[in-house]
């Protein structure tokens, strides 16, 4: 059945610093006395239904994700850094994970926090949760990354890097890169 | 206990014709821009016009071939007296208008708004009519029922047209068939151009029904207002033919190359064929054929682009069901293309200073989710499909001349620098198509 819920139609100003093409997210939220280590089982266990999490976090471009609780089990912490936008992407990638079925992304420990939507996570449109994960973030002061790489490229460049050294532990690689359109290999190739 | 999906059943007969139909092929058209002066003229207008626009029901009877749809832009919806709570209620990238979301659309430059033609980029754009049909003889009765609605009523001003009509070759003007490739949407009777495509919600096109997010796209107040309707953004492109003829001649050292390049470049041989089925050489018949020239799907064939480079026009704009950031179901669109303006005769490569181009037109129930993001993310940058981060549609980016586009290839992947752009917005603008009992509503207000 259609939710007759209504998406906040204006596209507002989102949090979240951004170092080249990487964004961060981060919250800090708190969790209802008792339900710490509901929160954490209930995080674990949609991460594992969804296979490897590396995989998962490659296809959606997350460089990484950390889920800390905090104070006694009062507080959630959770920080990510993904590439692209938050808006327009974030939904997109979750969605991707889950055949655009929001009923299947595994979300209910949102309801173990304080914070938690009323009427909780099963009744909130895409756009509404969109707007809930924004309205709870506590933007980083500061954020710097160590390059302008997507997860994407930083895949590539290890599988390149790979086969580099496949060629260098050829022996004859060193009268292969004498060629002059391999200049810039062969100054890689000393270390 | 699994559910079984009830069929959704589609209001055709609220729902304008030109809002789900697909463009006839051959085809002439027209495009009218109104400015309302007087509220109460405006109302007038939407009276006389309402019978000569036409419903949804029979998509395929051949009566319904020929057609007139009307739109509105939010100064238009102002200009009628919509009180402001209704106006408040429609999404922010509609009230904006199309100029002011220019740095998102890659508007810029050229193609920047403050060298649009007027009236676009200017509060006067009130009313949008367009007219579509397989040939003049049938085009001539619905215009002049349109035209007849305007003409002579005070307080409305017929600000600026467009004709438009199939080029001789029945291509557009760069070389290529167009108008191939439209989604299948649930209850609306019409087939999709690719039968591998799972039909899309309705929601995805019309307001007040379930989408693709099993919700309720954002709708404006009150239901009658918004119940049936949809968006269009409107743009008129120039495209420089002779630069893009440079450019591939420039980079090729034979005609049947620089046949290869725009095919790379497109994703489609210039006869519509697409790369996906024949990579290697044109197969004008299968171009030709609507039953088989959109079958195709890329992930299992074609991952790596070797067959349709990740970056050509088709796949960036419909990347079905290729391994990219995102949902590409959340940003399907219908898209109609129809040219104007003189064709560049064959061979020629020198800019004869002609005005001559496309007018795009998108229909879709989001604007922000479909048109800018594609617009935005898939035309004007290439992380998307982990391509590099600054890379643009070679057809259609707002490429300057500094750009490059990569052909995967084997055993090396050849890349082209220098990319210019070779399409310039000339102005657009956006337009809400209400369904027939809005535009009633609308003729009523009384404020």
């Amino acid at each position: 059945m259609a939710s007759t819920q209504q998406a906040t139609p204006a596209r507002r100003p989102r949090k979240g610093k951004k170092s080249g093409p990487v964004t961060e997210y981060c919250a800090l939220w708190h969790i209802k006395p008792g339900h710490a280590e509901q929160v954490i089982d209930e995080i674990a266990a949609g991460l594992s239904s969804r296979g490897d999490v590396r995989d998962m976090y490659k296809k959606i471009g997350v460089h990484d994700a950390r889920y800390v609780v905090l104070d006694n089990g009062t507080r959630l912490l959770i920080t990510i850094s993904f590439d692209l936008d938050f808006d327009p992407y974030f939904d997109d990638a979750i969605a991707s994970l889950v055949g655009g079925d929001k009923s299947q992304i595994k979300f209910d420990w949102m309801n173990h926090l304080v914070e938690a939507p009323e009427g909780g996570y099963d009744s909130m449109s895409w756009e509404a949760f969109k707007n809930w994960l924004v309205e709870t973030q506590t933007e980083a002061d500061i954020f710097a990354n160590t390059n302008d790489a997507t997860v994407q490229e930083i895949d590539k460049a290890l599988r390149v890097q790979q086969a580099f050294q496949q060629v260098l532990d050829h022996p004859e690689a060193a009268q292969a890169l004498q060629h002059p359109a391999l200049k810039p290999l062969l100054e890689e190739a000393a270390g | 206990m699994a559910t079984v999906e009830e069929p959704v059943v589609l209001e055709l007969d609220d729902i304008q014709n030109g809002a789900i139909h697909p463009r006839p092929s051959p085809y002439v058209g027209a495009y009218i821009v109104l400015r309302i002066d007087d509220r109460r003229a405006g109302r007038e207008l939407l009276r006389r016009l309402i019978p000569a626009l036409a419903d949804a029901t029979s998509p395929m009877d051949p009566s319904h071939q020929a057609w007139v749809s009307a739109g509105l832009s939010f100064q238009g919806l102002e200009a009628l007296g919509v009180p402001q709570d209704s106006l408040d209620s429609f999404p922010l990238p509609f009230q904006q208008g199309m100029a002011a979301r220019a740095a998102e659309l890659g508007d810029v430059g050229d193609s920047a708004p403050e060298n649009w033609e007027k009236p676009f980029g200017t509060p006067d754009v009130h009313v949008g009519l367009s007219a579509l049909s397989p040939d003049a003889a049938r085009l001539e009765p619905v215009l002049a029922r349109a035209r007849t609605a305007f003409e002579e009523l005070s307080g409305v001003t017929a600000l600026w047209s467009l004709d438009c009509h199939v080029l001789p070759t029945e291509k557009e003007a760069f070389g290529f068939r167009d108008g191939i490739s439209h989604p299948a949407i649930e209850g609306s009777g019409i087939p999709g151009s690719n039968p591998q495509e799972k039909p899309l919600k309705a929601g995805e096109f019309l307001l007040g029904y379930e989408n693709e997010r099993h919700e309720l796209s954002p709708m404006p107040r009150p239901e009658v207002l918004g119940k049936n309707g949809t968006y269009v953004a409107f743009r008129k492109l120039h495209q420089r033919v002779a630069a893009f003829r440079q450019y591939l001649k420039a980079n090729s050292s034979t005609p049947q190359e620089e046949d290869f390049l725009a095919a790379k470049m497109m994703g489609r041989w210039q006869s519509g064929a697409p790369l996906a089925l024949c990579p290697m050489r044109d197969d004008p018949e299968l171009g030709a054929d609507p039953k088989l020239n959109n079958d195709f799907l890329y992930q299992d064939d074609d991952p790596q682009g070797l067959k349709t480079p990740a970056g050509s026009h088709i796949r960036r704009l419909n990347p079905r069901d290729s391994d990219i950031s995102g949902f590409a179901r959340f940003h399907r669109m219908i898209r109609r293309g129809t040219s104007y303006g003189p064709m560049l005769a064959p061979g020629v490569i020198d800019d004869d200073g002609a005005e001559r181009g496309l007018a795009f037109v998108f229909v879709g129930a989001n604007l922000e989710r479909q048109f800018e993001f594609v617009q935005s993310e898939w035309v004007n940058k290439g992380q998307f499909f982990h391509g590099p981060v600054g890379d643009k549609d070679p057809i259609a980016g707002a490429n300057s001349g500094s750009d490059h586009f990569t052909i995967p290839q084997q055993p090396i992947r050849r890349r082209l620098q220098g990319l210019p752009a070779f399409v310039v917005t000339r102005g657009g603008e956006y337009f809400f198509v209400p369904g027939l009992r809005a535009l009633h509503w609308l003729a009523d207000l009384e404020t």
